[in-house]
């Protein structure tokens, strides 16, 4: 809003002042929200020291799977280990300061015990348990980028409000302020004059 | 004594045998730094026609699957070098039967591709001409259930699975078909090799029956599976084990049958099984089943049992090399890649 292209009546000040207060409301409310997604976060942060871990064991079942295919071949290690039942997940949401962030549930773990080969078992044992902890962090880097993307643009909004809309508002009242108060002044020199005239005669 | 046609086949087995690559070729080709030059020395041998179509697409399905093409070409090769040389009828059904050990394969492989409600391609299974299958592949990846498959072998040698269909709903354990089917390969074999000149025969396929319950017991005891599902596992037949009291004794303490299994003359190779698959080196345990096999076939390549030894020395070769050429590709460290080997 540039405040030379605004009407200045004492209407427009008082709406702009009404405006004025429900902005900074809402930038405070805003903080409030950036302060609780910020302490999400952070929570959620705690939990991803394990993905060094996890990564770790990865590549420790990557080299036993390796091992695997190598002893048995390829085509009969994908046959025995299709006798895995595949793991059933639900993927849900929940609301966090107005935030959609997902969250995944294991329905049905993976089922390794008809594989009767203990070369493919104990592999697929390590990626059963292993899938689910990779669940877990999905789960929480998903939630994380979905919170990490609501803070930066609330604090988007906030430095908006704060750096742009509030100083603009102010500008624009003072402006209408001065311009009310050069026109009273105006108005009072005129009936001034208009006083001595009608003295004179 | 043994006739003039035995003889005969003999020689040409023992020609052939030439042809395999012997331990010590196998040992260097596992040593050698990656998978280019295990190639590049296939390309002078039996395998050379196979490799060179799979460097096309140098992965490790293709080659696998070009090892299997070579495996079940010698086969076939043999198969008429077999029915051009005048032996017994009975002999010749023997070495046919042998031959049918590419064919439980594939059979295994569609079980559990069915079990699991998914259609097998036809990469994942070994490629077989007609001359040494008994069962119709064609119709065979087409089904769905498998009470479809089991309809379908109705009328061959694997008619027996049908016994254990029961079970295996009950348990819902793909083991106790594929037992069947190995009961039904292996035990057409020894009853085919009836007689004194059947032994050799006998004694090469009877250890690895042996040796595979032995393996399965140990492993199944390992995963912790429930005692039945154990028992029908095994496949009934015994050589030099009494698998009668074997199972006897699962029924009543799957450690009991170990311990018995520890005072057979296999102790020493069960004791080493036993301690690779407690210290987590299972694929170990299973080189030490080809091992021992190969040295089996080796000592026993003489006469009738020669034609059952080479096609036993074809299939560890190709297993052989699969293993090596699967472990250079996927970078595995060379001593890694030796001890999961038959040499």
């Amino acid at each position: 809003m540039s405040a030379t292209k605004v009407t200045a009546t004492r209407g427009i000040l008082l709406r702009l002042k009404e405006e004025l207060a429900f902005v900074q409301r809402s930038k405070e409310l805003l903080e409030l929200k950036r302060d609780q997604l910020a302490r999400e976060i952070n929570k959620l942060l705690n939990q991803l020291k394990f993905r060094k871990e996890i990564e770790k064991e990865m590549m420790k079942c990557y080299e036993e799977l390796d091992i695997v295919l190598t002893s048995m071949g390829y085509w009969d290690t994908k046959s025995r280990a299709e006798l895995v039942t595949p793991i059933k997940v639900e993927v849900k949401q929940k609301v966090i300061m107005g935030t959609r962030i997902p969250t995944i549930k294991i329905e049905r773990a993976p089922e390794v015990k008809k594989i009767s080969d203990v070369r493919i078992y104990k592999v697929a044992k390590r990626y059963t348990n292993l899938i689910q902890k990779i669940i877990t962090l999905t789960q929480t880097e998903a939630q994380i980028e979905k919170l990490a993307y609501e803070l930066m643009m609330t604090n988007r909004k906030v430095n908006i409000l704060e750096k742009v809309v509030i100083p603009d508002i102010n500008r624009t009242i003072r402006y209408i302020e001065d311009k009310l108060e050069e026109e009273s002044l105006e108005e009072f020199i005129r009936a001034k004059k208009i006083k001595q005239v009608i003295t004179r005669e | 004594m043994r006739s003039g046609g035995i003889i005969y086949l003999e020689v040409r087995t023992r020609a052939l045998k030439g042809h395999l690559l012997d331990q010590s070729m196998i040992k260097n080709l596992a040593d050698l730094p990656n998978v280019e030059n295990v190639l590049s020395h296939l390309l002078k041998s039996d395998y050379a026609t196979e490799m060179e179509r799979a460097l096309v697409k140098p992965e490790p399905t293709v080659f696998e699957n070009s090892i299997n093409k070579v495996l079940s070409q010698r086969f076939e090769k043999y198969y008429d070098i077999v029915s051009s040389i005048a032996i017994s009828e009975k002999l010749k059904e023997l070495i046919y039967t042998y031959m049918r050990r590419l064919e439980v394969k594939n059979l295994k492989r569609i079980l559990r591709a069915v079990h699991s409600g998914k259609l097998v391609t036809e990469d994942a299974l070994i490629p077989l001409s007609k001359k040494i299958t008994s069962v119709n592949f064609e119709e065979l990846v087409k089904v769905r259930t498998i009470k479809e498959f089991v309809e379908l072998l109705k009328e061959t040698d694997y008619r027996i699975i049908a016994e254990k269909l029961k079970e295996y709903m009950k348990y819902d354990a793909i083991s106790i078909l594929e037992a069947k089917i190995d009961e039904a390969y292996y035990g057409r074999i020894i009853e085919l090799s009836d007689g004194k000149s059947g032994k050799p025969v006998i004694k090469i396929v009877g250890t690895e029956v042996d040796l595979r319950n032995i393996l399965t017991l140990l492993q199944l005891y390992k995963i912790g599976a429930h005692k039945d599902v154990l028992l029908n596992s095994i496949i009934p037949i015994g050589y030099r084990i009494n698998i009668v009291r074997i199972l006897d004794l699962i029924k009543k303490s799957p450690e009991y049958a170990k311990q018995m299994i520890l005072s057979t003359s296999y102790r020493n190779i069960v004791t080493k099984m036993d301690s690779l698959l407690d210290e987590g080196r299972e694929e170990e345990a299973h080189a030490l089943l080809d091992k021992t096999l190969r040295r089996i076939a080796m000592k026993n390549f003489r006469g009738v049992s020669a034609p059952i030894a080479y096609l036993l020395l074809i299939d560890i070769e190709a297993s052989d090399l699969s293993k090596i050429i699967i472990g250079k590709y996927l970078k595995i460290e060379k001593e890694k890649i030796s001890t999961l080997l038959s040499v």
